[in-house]
């Protein structure tokens, strides 16, 4: 009896979250989920939600902005993760090992990370202009007589948004594996010197190794948070120039919000779903082959 | 005594309480616009609450983009916040008409013996025999030059119509390097794809442009060749503000003009809010106006005022709120419609006083140094030329994108112009083929 009380207890007690979880994630999830099945404009009611089977996800299949939005992701997600993974690696192996003001400099390469995103696209913005920015004006210094023209280039603007993606986010990756790095044993650093290894033999065969668990955690989270990349391309590029930059979640932004193709978009997000499932499952079931566990 | 005194006292207290017991409270109603208070909106409404105390108005500012109307629509859905509304254009108001969203005015318009199409013009959009909105504003589009530029360049104030060509001409003349050693451009350019190039197009065809009578596309039309092979020949001659400046640095045609990097450009009436706010121009700057020129050997129907701003009322709200909301619907589109010039856009009342409008547009500050009013009046308030407006709204969205997406590859290189026509007249029947289904 007083098991069974202090249960609804406990239960009282988890209430306000689990309201919260059903109201704002498990109730807007299975409607969008609903919804991809359905055609509706928003603005017409409920009652004008109209069930129309499969036809979103066929429609998919011919429209070519879904097949660019798909493909520009992807070269995103493949420029941007391996990029932040590299930078996270060496710079947090260089601040650990070999600078003084480790706690300054880590401060420093952790602060992209939490700037606001509007004001460091709008500083991208000015430093990628094309004829009068400080990047453009160091290529020409340097003998490149005719720099990219990055946000306003089709083969660059895509690239210029990725280097800014690294550049944000490879101060959280810095962070933890600091964190990381310090929880490899020392002994086994002593033991490599004492047997002769080199310092980028211990890197390659203690260090690389024994931050694996730590580089799978951030390659998994990053590759399901650069496939939802939308704000700096909102942002810098509005999806142009062209569809250069046009990216999966922008391309549901417009199809949900300027054309009001509620379903459609819900139909987009459910196949993005899916593809973030499968490239983690498939992560999940790989890391078993790298990822060393000690 | 005594007595007599407190019941004399009783009786002035009990009559002076009986005025405020029948004091009707002012019935309180929100409305919706994208222009902030200090823009003339809160002058407005004191003026509307002065001459009709019985109604009070709640201003709500929301933001005329993608996002803000779709809040707009979501609050319209759950129909209790928005009692009025200015919709920006009929492709916001017809779907919201559509919808249900909004209430039929015909008979509040008849209770009160007022004739939209004699005090305001066409509503624009009616279901059977009933509209949803009041034509209260409109734009104009004009051709909006830097009389400082102008002057240096030895250059007269185009006055009638004009051409593409004479445009272009005055844009070679006007475009030169600056004492500082920057290059000012003679024209704008193409900012803005969805309404830059194509709007020449616009000029040429009239209403309902983008689509030929059987519905389909009609991107094929050769205006829409020499619009687009007209902005890439400005980009291409050095005289039109460089298109790749806009992608890389976010700035808009307007502040390239109010910042004096350009003399020139194709605007709407809405320059003059810029102008008039901008917080610094360029010594010497002054506003002018000329006609919006057309394509050589075509018609020109962008002469007029074109209905823009459409007032309607929300059909889910009591009835009590709609009569006050009525009151002043009424009011800002006739004695009050002067005010639409605070906020830089045209009053539609035909018996609207043309020099109070001239002042609201100017402003309180610097407008009146930084505007020509004599061409200001004979351009952007020719209420005289007649006014057109597109009626087909089909697939609006998805064309616009369209438009703009081929526009930049051909203005870019990418495509030529045949090229990039093509594909759009291609994609943009697939999309109607679409909605037709």
């Amino acid at each position: 009896m007083l098991q069974k009380r202090e249960n609804w207890i406990g239960y009282a007690f988890l209430l306000p979250s689990l309201i919260g979880f059903i109201v704002l994630k498990l109730y807007p999830v299975l409607f969008s989920l609903f919804l991809s099945f359905c055609e509706w404009d928003l603005i017409s009611g409920w009652d004008k939600i109209k069930f129309i089977g499969i036809q979103n996800f066929i429609n998919m299949l011919d429209d070519r902005y879904v097949v660019s939005s798909f493909s520009n992701t992807l070269r995103y997600v493949l420029m941007v993760v391996p990029g932040q993974l590299v930078i996270g690696i060496v710079v947090a192996v260089i601040l650990e090992k070999c600078v003084f003001f480790k706690r300054y400099f880590r401060t420093t390469f952790f602060m992209p990370y939490i700037a606001n995103t509007v004001a460091v696209s709008v500083v991208w913005m000015a430093m990628f202009h094309p004829s009068m920015g400080p990047v453009n004006s160091i290529l020409k210094a340097i003998g490149i007589a005719e720099p990219p023209g990055w946000l306003s280039s089709r083969d660059w603007a895509l690239v210029t948004i990725a280097l800014m993606s690294i550049w944000t986010g490879s101060g959280y990756n810095i962070v933890v594996n600091m964190a990381a790095l310090q929880g490899i044993p020392s002994e086994l650093y002593e033991a490599a010197k004492i047997d002769g290894a080199s310092g980028f033999q211990s890197f390659r065969h203690i260090t690389i190794p024994l931050l694996s668990p730590t580089t799978f955690f951030l390659m998994l989270i990053k590759i399901i948070g650069t496939f939802q990349v939308f704000g700096p391309v909102k942002l810098m590029t509005k999806g142009g120039p062209g569809r250069a930059t046009m990216v999966i979640v922008y391309e549901i932004y417009r199809e949900a919000f300027q054309y009001y193709k509620i379903g459609y978009a819900s139909a987009q997000t459910l196949v993005l779903f899916v593809i973030i499932m499968l490239v983690t499952l498939v992560q999940m079931k790989l890391q078993k082959k790298w990822v060393y566990q000690y | 005594m005594k007595k007599i005194v407190s019941i004399i006292h009783a009786l002035v207290m009990l009559m002076s309480m009986v005025p405020a017991a029948f004091a009707q409270e002012p019935v309180t109603v929100t409305f919706w616009a994208a222009w902030s208070l200090e823009a003339g909106m809160a002058d407005m409404i004191a003026e509307f609450e002065a001459a009709h105390p019985e109604v009070k108005i709640e201003y709500v500012k929301y933001a005329n983009n993608d996002e803000g109307n779709i809040a707009v629509d979501v609050a319209l859905m759950a129909g209790d916040s928005i009692d009025m509304i200015i919709n920006y254009g009929l492709k916001r108001l017809v779907p919201r008409s559509e919808k249900g969203l909004f209430e039929p005015l015909n008979a509040y318009a008849e209770k009160t013996g007022y004739d939209v199409w004699a005090e305001n013009g066409d509503p624009s959009f009616e279901i059977d025999d009933q509209y949803f909105g009041l034509p209260i504003g409109g734009t104009s589009s004009v051709t909006a030059i830097n009389g400082a530029y102008l002057e240096k360049a030895g250059l007269e104030l185009p006055v009638g119509a004009w051409t593409t060509d004479q445009y272009k001409e005055y844009a070679a003349a006007l475009t030169h390097i600056n004492e500082e050693g920057h290059k000012i451009y003679g024209d704008v350019g193409a900012h803005n794809l969805n309404s830059g190039w194509q709007s020449l197009a616009r000029g040429a065809l009239g209403v309902n442009y983008w689509y030929k009578e059987d519905g389909s596309a009609n991107f094929d039309n050769e205006n829409f060749k020499k619009a687009m092979d007209y902005t890439i020949s400005m980009q291409n001659e050095g005289i039109a503000y460089p298109y790749t400046e806009y992608l890389s640095t976010g700035e808009t045609d307007f502040s390239a003009f109010t910042t004096g990097k350009a003399a020139m450009g194709m605007f709407s009436n809405a320059v003059i809010r810029t102008v008039v706010n901008a917080e610094t121009v360029p010594e010497g700057f002054k506003l002018y106006f000329a006609q919006f020129p057309t394509l050589p050997g075509e018609k020109n129907y962008l002469t007029g005022i074109n209905p823009f701003d459409y007032l309607s009322m929300c059909a889910a709200i009591p009835e009590e709120r709609k009569a006050a909301c009525w009151t002043f619907m009424e009011w800002l589109a006739t004695e009050g419609n002067a005010w639409m010039a605070s906020v830089a856009h045209i009053p539609s009342w035909k018996k609207v006083d043309k020099e109070e409008v001239v002042g609201k547009l100017l402003g309180k500050g610097a407008g009146k140094d930084r505007i020509d009013v004599e061409s200001l009046m004979n351009v952007a308030l020719n209420y005289d030329a007649p006014s057109s407006y597109d009626t087909n709204l089909t697939g609006y969205g998805q064309l616009y994108n369209l438009i703009a997406e081929y526009g930049e590859m051909a203005i870019l290189g990418e495509m030529t112009s045949e090229e990039a026509l093509t594909e759009l007249q291609k994609e943009a029947n697939k999309v109607l083929a679409d909605l037709a289904k």
